[in-house]
């Protein structure tokens, strides 16, 4: 995008992803409104926060159904005792869940596309606030569709117990005992998933590298009207941070380097993303001819402090679960500081972190609807002008950030860093590998890796 | 496949034609709306292939022949001349934030997107992505969500099916006398907005 417009990111960077356009949205919004110091409406962060919101539960079924749980029924796990049951609900398109769950996925969106026009690759959040201004019809549809999902699908086919009760859960052990209380909780998708997990074993694999980072995300209506880089952790609902696997630091994004020493650029010294230049590509290698020595991979690799960290839902619930640094409007949801304690990081407990989001976001959504004031404004025009931005949120798959220079008018530099690159990027330019490690040798397949969502 | 940009050519050829007697059909969009795509493959797996008829850049007439102005709910303001813009209800888009509606073709405002809305409905301009050109002008300096004019208030692209000096003409009478009724105090009805 170098020597384009400067909102050239508003259009082409929701584009980059099919499924979390919307957080690349509020990404390239939020660098524009810290680069041009725009003043926000608190209408505009309300709406730009549902935009987020329904974006990410709308991908906790349709991701959980279509893409996760699909494989719990495979074969491998045959001999296990509830085995039965994963296949009839989970089985892909025949489940009994699957069709259900992912049709309800479709309705949160239906939200989104109210005030952005369409999901997915709406460009509808601005600086200086959004484009719509919505109507009361808007706002009791919104309600009414959500109310729709909860009934369909939230409370009755996976949590079998109302949103209240599930968020009363605090520890392991109230989540065990959940577990146990009824014939509703128990067999929901929810009680199966816990329970098959826990019998499958998998609990046991997908340790990670023990390390957690989250942007966090939901700018506060009220704490977020002069946009800038440095007040942005303080107006967070979801929280930020770095977690080193004993203790939290307070998340600052001049930590964050990107290398590029197994990645197919040239090279150039581990920079921060407004520090780094145009990338330089280099002639690529399917994964076979690939050296893992050298360079095998379009991915750079981002580093906090110089070390690689696990981005992610459960990265977001254990920033949430910081006792510490709490102000009065952000989460504070014990849970998962108790269950990392107690079972550490795996595929069941970043999964579990990612489908415990559900209940908590729906309660957001309906908050921030009534919060919506219709005789107020919802956009201010802001005055261009050259600075640097940084904007990021919390896509459901984890930590995103946009970094922007505008110089003359036009885009000087540009930077997007995805979550996947967090988690499945080469090693850095040490040899320290992200939390998926590169093959200790090359298999036989014609592929390259590249990242992917 | 068939086409890169407005001229044909592409990865398969223009004189490409499948085992099935068949060009590529385009679906443009970005994305394109999930019923374009399934209503076409019905179509065909309907036998009504024959019925698919396809434009110069073989898109299905059957949605790319409106334009995205067909079914917006601003349509007066467009024709009246009433300017919308961010955060404002009611007006149009195309004078000062650069929609693209009455120069694409799409069915987005006759099909709606996710069953509810639209990008023109929900005040958004029209980004023009199921033509050739989309994004239009190279995203250059000063082309985004802002209308593009000659002498600092004639808009540089018309809509389709006009002379721009026809349009000019129409539009400026059009602008006088609205303009000079609202000035007398004659009561706009059509142009009221309510929360």
């Amino acid at each position: 995008m170098q020597g384009k417009d400067p909102q050239a990111g508003l259009i082409v960077t929701p584009r980059i992803c099919g499924i979390c356009g919307g957080s690349h949205l509020y990404c390239a919004s939020s660098a524009l409104d810290t680069a041009w110091k725009t003043t926000l409406p608190p209408n505009a962060l309300l709406l730009r926060a549902i935009g987020q919101a329904t974006e990410t539960i709308q991908s906790i079924p349709r991701w959980f159904y279509a893409i996760f749980a699909t494989d719990m029924a495979n074969k491998k796990f045959a001999n296990k005792p509830l085995y039965d049951e994963v296949v009839k609900r989970f089985a892909a398109y025949v489940g009994t869940s699957f069709q259900q769950g992912v049709s309800a996925s479709g309705r949160p969106v239906e939200v989104y596309a109210l005030f952005g026009g369409q999901w997915p690759h709406s460009s509808y959040m601005v600086p200086g606030g959004v484009m719509c201004a919505p109507t009361l019809k808007d706002i009791t549809r919104a309600h009414a569709i959500m109310n729709q999902f909860r009934k369909d699908w939230l409370e009755s086919l996976w949590l079998g117990c109302s949103i209240e009760r599930y968020m009363q859960i605090k520890t392991w052990d109230d989540l065990m005992a959940w577990v146990e209380e009824n014939d509703s909780q128990r067999n929901s998708d929810l009680g199966l998933f816990i329970r098959a997990s826990l019998e499958f074993g998998l609990h046991k694999f997908g340790q990670g590298v023990g390390k957690f980072i989250a942007y966090g995300t939901y700018l506060h209506k009220d704490h977020y009207q002069k946009p800038t880089v440095e007040g942005r952790n303080a107006a967070l609902i979801s929280r930020s941070g770095f977690y080193d696997g004993k203790k939290y630091h307070v998340f600052d994004h001049l930590s964050i380097k990107e290398h590029v020493g197994h990645a197919w650029y040239a090279d150039v010294p581990a920079a921060h993303p407004w520090d780094e230049p145009m990338p330089t590509p280099l002639q690529s290698h399917t994964l076979a001819d690939s050296n893992f020595n050298e360079k095998y991979s379009w991915s750079k690799a981002p580093r906090y402090m110089d070390m690689a960290a696990e981005a992610g839902p459960l990265a977001r619930v254990l920033m949430n679960a910081n006792p510490d640094n709490l102000l009065p409007h952000q989460v504070f949801d014990p849970l998962f500081g108790d269950v990392i304690e107690k079972l550490g990081a795996n595929v069941f407990t970043r999964t579990l972190a990612r489908v415990h989001e559900a209940a908590r976001l729906y309660t957001q959504i309906d908050e921030w609807l009534r919060q919506v004031d219709l005789n107020s404004e919802f956009y201010i025009k802001p005055e261009e002008r050259d600075g640097k931005g940084f904007g990021a949120t919390e896509a459901a798959r984890g930590a995103l950030a946009h970094w922007i220079e505008i110089e003359n008018g036009v885009i000087k530099n540009y930077q997007v860093m995805a979550p996947t690159t967090w988690n499945v990027g080469p090693n850095d330019d040490r040899g320290n590998p992200a939390r998926l490690k590169p093959p200790s040798k090359a298999p036989k397949s014609k592929i390259h890796m590249i990242p992917s969502k | 496949m068939q086409f890169l940009r407005k001229d044909k050519g592409g990865f398969l050829g223009s004189n490409y034609v499948s085992k099935g007697g068949l060009p590529v059909i385009n679906i443009p969009g970005c994305p394109a709306h999930p019923d374009w795509i399934t209503q076409i493959l019905v179509a065909i797996s309907t036998g009504r292939i024959g019925d698919v008829l396809l434009d110069d850049y073989h898109r299905p007439k059957t949605f790319f022949t409106d334009f995205v102005q067909t079914g917006c709910t601003n349509v007066i303001s467009f024709a009246q001349k009433v300017d919308g813009g961010f955060g404002k209800r009611g007006g149009c888009l195309f004078y000062e934030v650069g929609c693209r509606g009455p120069m694409t073709r799409a069915s987005c405002n006759r099909i709606l997107w996710n069953r509810h809305s639209s990008k023109t409905r929900a005040n958004h301009p029209c980004l023009g992505c199921t033509e050739p050109g989309f994004p239009h002008h190279d995203l250059a300096k000063g082309s985004i969500f802002k209308t593009m004019h000659y002498l600092g208030f004639l808009p540089k692209e018309t809509p389709e099916g006009t002379s721009k000096l026809g349009y000019y003409l129409r539009a400026g009478f059009e602008k006088v006398v609205s303009g000079s009724e609202r000035l007398v105090g004659v009561d706009q009805p059509q142009f009221s907005s309510s929360k």
